[in-house]
């Protein structure tokens, strides 16, 4: 585990980005608001 | 969240039966908000959006370890008084329009150009952001992000060959950037990662451009 990373590190907030889902609909990290929210990143390579 | 150039087709079977959202990070924004070349990664906001936990590379929820640690923070998260006031969020995308009246009063930026790149990609303005992206490069050659961008750009646009050419520009200036090899590798053999990813090959694949046996550099130690 890292505790900074690039341009971010904890404690930072998460820019409110916004996303497609894999039916294109928009989804914004900001939507989920008000709980905590965890962002698992991967890929299908 | 997928972190696909190559679009939702990809990476659908695999978040088949998810019972959470799955979105595709197609411009790689996030790989560039955290500075992270592997995958899979985990972060943890709260509920004002703070980054509370990261765990970058071999992030996995099924090990008792990582689901231990998470289930901590989230007690510790619920425990914390609700704020009464939260601080907004800040805008870090600027409106394509005023990158685009930005780039013009300030041609010599190249942050500019690979913002307006950026927008015009993710409004899937492909051929304005390759524009963009070209005009990134002239500023500044040495800007591995650029390349990788003008890399996907073009291959959205159907122009393969070219894309993996600015991939390897971009390999070449951050040779740890997983996510750039793969990239590459991904797209000179498609039959290595889908349906299903050879991991064996990866290694084999690895280990031939540790050797110097590639046109790719080997990755740093």
């Amino acid at each position: 585990m890292i505790e900074r990373a690039g341009r971010l590190a904890v404690g930072d907030v998460m820019p409110d980005l916004e996303l497609r889902d894999l039916d294109g609909r928009a989804l914004r990290i900001g939507d989920f608001r008000g709980r905590p929210l965890l962002i698992f990143m991967w890929a299908s390579w | 969240m997928a972190e696909d150039v190559t679009g939702p087709e990809r990476p659908r079977p695999f978040a088949r039966g998810c019972d959470f959202p799955t979105v595709v990070d197609g411009q790689g924004v996030l790989a560039r908000l955290l500075d992270f070349d592997v995958v899979p990664n985990g972060v943890l906001l709260d509920a004002e959006g703070r980054i509370a936990f990261m765990h970058v590379g071999g992030f996995d929820v099924r090990r008792d370890d990582v689901r231990a640690r998470l289930v901590g923070l989230l007690d510790e998260l619920a425990a914390r008084a609700p704020h009464g006031s939260t601080a907004p969020l800040p805008q870090r995308e600027l409106a394509l329009e005023t990158l685009l009246a930005e780039t013009a009063a300030d041609p010599g930026d190249a942050d500019l150009w690979n913002a307006l790149a950026e927008a015009q990609a993710g409004a899937e303005d492909d051929a304005s952001a390759l524009a963009a992206y070209d005009r990134a490069i002239a500023v500044d050659p040495n800007r591995w992000i650029a390349h990788f961008g003008r890399g996907t750009a073009l291959g959205r646009l159907g122009r393969g060959d070219e894309a993996v050419e600015a991939w390897k520009r971009a390999l070449a200036l951050d040779p740890a950037n997983f996510v750039v090899r793969k990239q590459i590798w991904a797209h000179r053999h498609p039959d290595r990662f889908w349906p299903t990813i050879d991991f064996d090959w990866q290694r084999d694949e690895m280990a031939r451009e540790q050797a110097g046996r590639s046109d790719l550099p080997p990755r740093p130690p």
